[in-house]
């Protein structure tokens, strides 16, 4: 399969770094040599030095063999520009492009049904405002992400030390809670990705992953001693694109919220928009307006600036200011595995999550969405299972898995059903997958249908 | 059945000259678009999301592309020779040089998969095979594989 990536910034480099491993045939144009230069140097893939909205630089790549092309430059006008090309030289390749402007969010089905034809519209500011909503409102959690339409989530949170489960063994958890537990697909300890079986314990500072249906979430929460806090007030630092979606979010919820932004026109819009949301004009990692802004009060500081070294002090000080949470938006891959050292625990990423939507579309098999866990070292999976795969129709235990994969859920008409070895998949049902990266070409062979497939 | 009731003589194709899966599946999908009277673009698509789901390279150079549209009312059918071969990301990685399309209605009772069973089963037969690769024109393809449909 060749991908034609036009855009070698932090997107288009992690993705064609991700796809080069699968075997994929990819081609990244970009007209910055820098960047161009750090790929070739980097990874094992074609590249193109020119623009990627340039038709000739689209022929050279190969367009017109390429299926998939992804317009991910830092310009939403460059990406809308190189799918419109692409769909007059090469109709068919399936095109996904990055496109960050809210002014577009009702022309998303217009573009795909219409000229350029875009089959994926991708905007993760949006799916990172509801990442940031769905952290608010599941206490202790680092990580979530959600299959089925919400139904089912996967949780990731840190093992405290004084919590009843830390130390030990995961076979013996349902006796020592008197129930069955989360079924735990990963633990990360010390950075390492572990897939536990029942001798493996649980320790204290492990990063645990657990699936859990929506609606029990909070109980489950309970069972690792995180409970539920209520959200009174939020600070909002920043007031760009996320921040203003955020805010937007949060004015229709009986939420007390403030958003600091230094920028007095952007604040004069904000105060504009919103209607109970209070909008200060200062700068965010200023310690005397946190001060006066009674930051110890808060429940949850976001820090969204474009400065992401200011997110970062401004969550360290709100933190130390006595604030409960953080939550804070990082852009470079490189700073992810410091946070936790650093004591951040809640990040979030735009870039990680158009990863995220874009690697779901490329995958083989009918793979509905594909969430890399912290660390990118695994990802969750939820697929269709087709007719014919390889997956249906017989016990699970007798299926050749690779080593690192498991299915943590079946969904059913409306069930949800953790399933054992015995447990067999019916064409169609919805399946959550957790696999290792290593594990990831297997299991999409797993996915895919045989010759007999209409 | 026989092939050539859904295989008309225009849909085979002896000089394929596409060198990626795309581009051969859009050269096939052209007589068969004519035929059904079908928008060509609608069927590439319905093809190409049906490779996505899995290949339809079934290795030792051979190609089935297929898929169901509503738009048609009948199976159609057609054939493509590749001389220089394509990368059809077949099972074996060899590349694909035979190659059998079929379009089939979306409420087909299943005579879509005798065909493709049919397809599959005369071309793991060798001479069958050699005699199609060396044929020069399409007017040579249809005589072989009127022959075989006569034995069947």
């Amino acid at each position: 399969m060749k991908v034609v990536i036009v855009g070698a910034g932090e997107v288009g480099f992690h993705v064609a770094s991700r796809l080069s491993h699968e075997n994929k045939d990819v081609v990244v144009i970009d007209k910055d040599s820098d960047a161009i230069r750090r790929i070739a140097d980097n990874i094992d893939v074609q590249v193109i030095l020119g623009s990627g909205s340039s038709p000739v630089s689209l022929e050279d790549a190969g367009i017109k063999e390429a299926e998939i092309l992804l317009a991910v430059t830092n310009s939403d006008e460059t990406n809308l520009v190189a799918c419109l090309v692409a769909n007059i030289i090469s109709p068919y390749t399936k095109k996904l492009a990055r496109i960050r402007n809210a002014d577009f969010d009702k022309y998303h089905a217009i573009f795909r049904d219409h000229a350029p034809h875009i089959d994926t519209l991708i905007n993760p500011e949006i799916e990172v405002v509801k990442t940031i909503d769905r952290l608010m409102n599941m206490p202790g959690a680092v990580d979530v992400g959600k299959f089925a339409n919400g139904r089912v989530k996967f949780i990731g949170i840190n093992l405290e030390k004084k919590a009843r489960l830390a130390g030990s063994r995961l076979d013996e958890i349902p006796a020592l809670l008197g129930k069955q537990g989360p079924l735990i697909a990963a633990v990360i300890r010390d950075e390492e990705l572990i897939i536990p079986s029942g001798d493996d314990r649980l320790m204290p500072g492990d990063l645990i992953y657990f699936i859990s249906e929506e609606d029990k979430i909070l109980d489950t929460l309970t069972i690792f001693d995180k409970h539920a806090e209520p959200v009174n007030r939020v600070l909002i630092v920043g007031g760009g694109r996320i921040g203003s979606r955020l805010a937007t979010l949060l004015d229709d919820k009986p939420i007390h919220t403030k958003i600091i932004e230094k920028n007095p026109d952007i604040c004069a819009k904000l105060a504009e928009k919103l209607n109970k949301v209070v909008v200060l004009h200062g700068d965010g990692s200023d310690q005397g307006l946190l001060n006066e802004e009674n930051v110890q009060e808060m429940d949850f500081v976001i820090t969204l600036t474009n400065d992401e070294e200011i997110n970062i002090l401004a969550s360290l000080l709100a933190k130390r200011m006595g604030a409960r949470k953080t939550i804070t938006k990082i852009s470079k891959f490189s700073y992810f595995s410091l946070m936790s050292m650093i004591g951040i625990e809640q990040v979030v990423s735009p870039r990680l999550s158009a990863i995220n939507t874009i690697l779901q579309h490329i995958r083989r098999g009918k793979v509905l969405s594909s969430i890399s866990i912290k660390g990118e070292q695994a990802e969750f999976m939820e697929a269709v299972a087709l007719e014919t795969s390889e997956l249906v129709g017989k016990p699970l235990k007798n299926i050749s898995f690779p080593k690192g994969a498991l299915v943590t859920s079946i969904i059913r008409n409306d069930n949800i059903i953790i399933p054992s070895g015995d447990s067999i998949i019916k064409p169609d049902d919805r399946i959550i997958i957790f696999a290792t990266r290593q594990a990831i070409p297997k299991i999409e062979k797993i996915l895919t249908v045989k010759l007999e497939y209409f | 059945m026989k092939i050539l009731d859904v295989l008309y003589k225009e849909a085979i194709l002896s000089d394929l000259k596409s060198l990626d899966k795309k581009g051969v599946i859009e050269e096939l999908v052209i007589p068969v678009a004519s035929i059904a009277c079908v928008n060509k673009e609608k069927i590439v698509r319905v093809l190409m999301k049906r490779e996505r789901l899995g290949s339809t390279g079934i290795g030792e150079g051979i190609g089935i592309p297929h898929g169901k549209m509503r738009d048609f009312k009948s199976l159609v059918v057609s054939f493509g020779l590749s001389r220089q071969g394509v990368d059809f990301e077949s099972i074996d990685g060899r590349p694909a040089h035979i190659f059998f399309l079929l379009v089939t209605p979306e409420n087909s009772t299943g005579l879509h998969l005798k065909l493709l069973a049919r397809i599959s089963r005369i071309l793991k037969n060798d001479p069958f095979k050699e005699r199609l690769l060396s044929a020069v024109d399409s007017d040579e393809i249809f005589s072989i594989i009127k022959n075989e449909d006569d034995e069947f």
